[in-house]
């Protein structure tokens, strides 16, 4: 890989980086993942730039996705601002903290870390099953002072669902422990975001999902800034993967119809699995 | 679809979508700018040597318009909050405004934090 990194002319990579990410956009929208958290691992373990523009242009990559998608889940209901304004805060303020600890720490021993990050993200994503709520109950205190609660109607099949937020304080401890990790990584936030709003608050499934996307696009800021200031921002690298990833889940939107979710989350898991475990062997020295 | 939407959600919506489109323009125009040579130090031609090594030990990767297009973007989210203030503090929503208040102090910081 090394030698092939070496001979290849300058833009064949940003290139191969284009249709990757292209690719990546495709199954990331039927797997229900956004695309920092499938761009990180695999090209830190593939591509050969610098785990530090790789993190850089994956929070790019998760911030341009949930801003693209915010405003349009926002205005037909499918986020909730009352919900993911508290929880963004306290994401965005931790992956401050994360970014900076990922400029302070050995590349190596990062790579080691993302492995095993990753290879947990693989367990979360194939333990997760959806909460379908049980009988409706009040908010908690501090959900019910930030006005966390609501009322969701599903457009497919027109069910209306009352929903308040419950277990907010440890929701928004492990919303500090979600922006501290996405921060460190890059990785956008979406496979944490959506089972901590669905199985620990309570809140609809598809509700969750369009939330968790106004949750990145607030949180994800404060880290961009961080990677823009450290240098870690490279445009040949950058723009490729947003422009890719972008045209990409355009058509991963039309794949959504047609594809099975089940078999692409299963691919997802297979890749992530692939890459968690090629980066903490490369972060070990044993497969460079 | 959420039944209880309020004006606050719908006009974040709007400003942000605007934000949003400005930016990704800004991001284009800046990137053709950039590979075009303009405001960027280093030869494409270096770019590998460049992108193999920590980001310490170049400084800064971006050029200054690509600075421009991708700072819009890592601000328009929380900056869009602002002129919601007023119509949260006329509703008497005092709790969302502070928060609304606090994405920007800790925005702030990040920019700040950023710089040293």
């Amino acid at each position: 890989m090394a030698q092939l990194a070496a001979s290849a002319p300058w833009w064949a990579w940003p290139l191969a980086l284009f249709v990757a990410c292209f690719l990546l956009g495709i199954i990331a929208v039927p797997a229900g993942v956004g695309g920092g958290v499938l761009f990180v691992p695999i090209v830190a373990g593939f591509f050969p730039f610098h785990l530090d523009y790789v993190r850089g242009a994956g929070q790019l990559v998760a911030l341009s996705g949930a801003l693209v998608a915010a405003p349009r889940l926002l205005s037909t209901g499918l986020a909730s601002l009352r919900l993911g304004l508290p929880l963004g805060l306290v994401a965005a303020a931790s992956s401050i903290a994360g970014a900076l600890l990922g400029f302070a720490v050995d590349a190596a021993r990062l790579e080691v870390a993302l492995g095993i990050a990753i290879l947990g993200i693989v367990a979360v994503m194939a333990a997760a099953r959806e909460s379908r709520g049980g009988p409706q109950r009040p908010p908690d205190a501090l959900a019910a002072a930030l006005g966390m609660h609501g009322v969701f109607v599903d457009g497919a099949t027109g069910a209306t669902q009352p929903w308040s937020a419950q277990r907010t304080p440890q929701a928004i401890a492990l919303f500090v422990l979600i922006g501290l990790v996405a921060g460190l990584f890059g990785l956008g936030a979406g496979w944490a975001n959506v089972p901590a709003l669905n199985l620990l608050m309570g809140v609809p499934l598809k509700l969750a999902a369009g939330t968790s996307g106004l949750i990145i696009a607030t949180s994800s800021s404060s880290a961009a800034w961080i990677y823009l200031h450290q240098g870690a921002v490279l445009p040949v690298v950058a723009a490729p993967s947003i422009l890719g990833m972008m045209l990409g889940a355009r058509i991963g939107v039309r794949v959504l119809h047609r594809a099975r979710a089940s078999m692409v989350r299963r691919l997802v898991i297979a890749m992530l699995l692939f890459a968690g475990a090629r980066a903490l062997a490369k972060g070990m020295g044993w497969w460079n | 679809m959420e039944l209880n939407h309020s004006p606050d959600t719908s006009r974040y919506a709007r400003l942000l979508a605007w934000a949003v489109r400005v930016g990704l323009v800004l991001l284009a125009l800046a990137f053709l700018a950039d590979i075009a040579g303009f405001g960027r130090d280093i030869a494409l031609e270096r770019m590998p040597d460049i992108w193999r090594a920590p980001a310490a030990a170049h400084g800064r990767g971006a050029s200054r318009v690509m600075l421009v297009a991708i700072g819009w973007l890592a601000t328009c989210s929380v900056a869009c909050l602002v002129p919601l203030l007023p119509i949260l503090r006329r509703r008497g929503e005092t709790a969302l405004a502070a928060i609304c208040l606090l994405h920007v102090v800790v925005l702030s910081v990040a920019v700040w934090a950023g710089l040293h």
